[in-house]
């Protein structure tokens, strides 16, 4: 396994932000059990997509889960960025964190480091406010991922919104900051459950789903509701639950779930063009 | 700055634990706006970058050069990559009695860096360069694999060392045993670039460019003229800078400008 701390300048951004990529690397056990020398110019690797939770950096779920672990099993490469109160979103005053997300992060990632661009290789999945900005790229950009995880997530927007967080017609600031306003989010690329009926009406082929709750995460019962306006909608959704709270500890006793269910090839892609 | 900085903990197979290497990669930055270059040719599967694997000194780690000197400023402006292993005190050599440091550098993370990052592999794009003991690292890296290090260059090199050690006037404090093993037999092993380049000369290899600077008032000064002398001797394309200054930062901050300059960069 290794690990990379990467800060770089986010033109996106316009400023310093930070990176955690989690690698599988060459090592003793490979050769100890007959797999191929990976460091060749040309290897690609599968690459997961992982989003912390709100107020989040990069570091989280390396820190909070053993994800670099159970990645290296995979030969995955995860790669976590750091979006702090953005809601992953182009904020209404603040920093486009969803142009960062969606355009820059993979522009450069892709570069910088040898993961595929292709569809069945590009895996994305976050934890609370991160489930809501995974399922929202997926619906935004479905010929990017072959599936999308949430776990605790922060799914239908709209409803959260209005349910919690929209007091005599004003947001909550970190919702202020980010929407603008509840008409500003309604039928946005902002409001998961709106894009993902436009895009399943618009015929598109949809990555599958994934949404994982704890049974004691207070996020429960939304998340019953949104999976079965999914599944009302067509999409491929599993539905996955076990003991637990809305935490990190959750979500390391589930990510392995996500990643068998995932269907990942498991080795690196030796065979790229030239 | 449009830079990126990575920091690796990577486990080695070489060597068998888990060490830390600092890699800076330029951005598509001003410079590219300017020419018209677009974001997305510059982040292109085309765009390789020059490497330059960056040596620190005796007692340094990988992240001595960014925090000592404007590297990281310079690899923007003539956009390469940097690379700077760590390989604690062992000279960057497979160490008698240590781990490998020459081969996990030189096989593993040379290998590693191509693989991963968007390095050029051509050896006209591959730099070993390094300060003191890391100076006589990159020159031995450059002589002993010159079809992949195009050049070397080192500034107030250990050039010199394993004959210090041959003579039992080695100032490390086991006279380098360590390291080079049985000081009677490291003369004319491939520790001794003295006798590395001799071979590499007979051996009708391609032939790196090297560059070596020294100041005047450095304790490695005498030591890196001999080898200068014997360079030229032999006939290699060896850049030698001799001016005034020591064994410090300021030094090899304001050299490793020249060493840039001098580079195909």
């Amino acid at each position: 396994m290794a690990i990379i701390d990467l800060t770089f300048r986010s033109a996106a951004l316009g400023y310093n932000t930070t990176v955690t990529v989690c690698f599988p690397e060459n090592n003793g056990s490979d050769r100890r059990t007959g797999k191929p020398y990976r460091y060749k110019p040309g290897v690609k690797y599968q690459v997961l997509w992982l989003l912390t939770g709100g107020g989040g950096d990069s570091s989280e779920w390396v820190r909070l889960t053993n994800i670099e672990r159970y990645a290296a099993e995979k030969n995955l490469i995860v790669i976590t960025p750091a979006t702090f109160l953005s809601l992953y979103t182009d904020m209404y005053y603040g920093e486009k964190h969803f142009t960062y997300l969606t355009e820059e992060l993979p522009r450069v990632m892709r570069w910088m480091l040898p993961i595929s661009d292709k569809r069945e290789d590009n895996f994305i999945a976050g934890f609370s406010m991160g489930g809501y900005g995974a399922f929202k790229s997926a619906f935004a950009y479905p010929e990017r991922f072959a599936a999308a995880g949430s776990f605790g997530g922060a799914l239908d927007m709209v409803s959260i919104v209005k349910s919690t967080h929209l007091h005599d017609g004003v947001l909550d600031r970190d919702f202020l900051l980010a929407f603008g306003s509840l008409e500003n989010l309604e039928h946005s690329v902002n409001d998961d459950m709106y894009m993902a009926e436009k895009q399943m009406k618009a015929a598109k082929d949809m990555p599958k789903l994934f949404i994982s709750v704890g049974k004691d995460d207070f996020t429960y019962s939304r998340n019953v509701e949104t999976r079965d306006k999914l599944v009302d909608l067509g999409y491929d959704v599993t539905w996955d639950t076990g003991e637990g709270t809305h935490s990190y500890e959750y979500c390391d006793s589930r990510i392995r779930v996500f990643l068998e269910w995932a269907g990942l090839k498991g080795t690196p892609i030796y065979d790229t063009e030239g | 700055m449009n830079m990126a900085r990575l920091q690796i903990h990577m486990e080695s197979e070489i060597l068998r634990f888990t060490t830390l290497v600092d890699i800076a990669i330029p951005e598509y930055g001003f410079a590219e706006r300017r020419a018209g270059v677009s974001p997305e040719e510059y982040y292109s599967e085309k765009n390789k970058l020059p490497v330059m694997f960056l040596y620190h000194g005796g007692t340094g780690t990988c992240s001595d050069w960014f925090r000592f000197s404007r590297i990281e400023e310079l690899s923007e402006e003539k956009k390469f990559i940097v690379v700077c292993p760590t390989a604690q005190n062992s000279c960057y050599t497979n160490m008698a009695y240590g781990p490998r440091w020459f081969d996990f550098i030189n096989i593993e993370l040379y290998d590693m860096v191509h693989s991963m990052f968007p390095a050029s592999t051509d050896p006209a794009g591959n730099f070993a360069v390094g300060l003191s003991m890391g100076g006589y690292g990159a020159l031995k890296s450059a002589l002993t694999y010159p079809e992949k290090y195009g050049y070397g260059a080192a500034m107030s090199s250990a050039a010199y060392i394993p004959q210090e050690v041959a003579l039992g006037i080695c100032p490390l404090p086991d006279g380098g045993k360590s390291i080079f093993g049985d000081p009677d037999k490291v003369l004319g092993s491939d520790n001794d670039l003295f006798a590395l380049a001799e071979r590499l000369k007979a051996s009708g290899r391609v032939l790196p460019k090297l560059y070596s600077a020294c100041g005047t008032e450095d304790f490695t000064f005498e030591g890196n003229v001999k080898f200068k002398n014997h360079m030229l001797d032999l006939g290699y394309d060896f850049t030698w800078v001799q001016d005034p200054g020591s064994h410090t930062w300021d030094y090899w901050n304001d050299h490793i400008k020249m060493v840039c300059d001098w580079l195909p960069l």
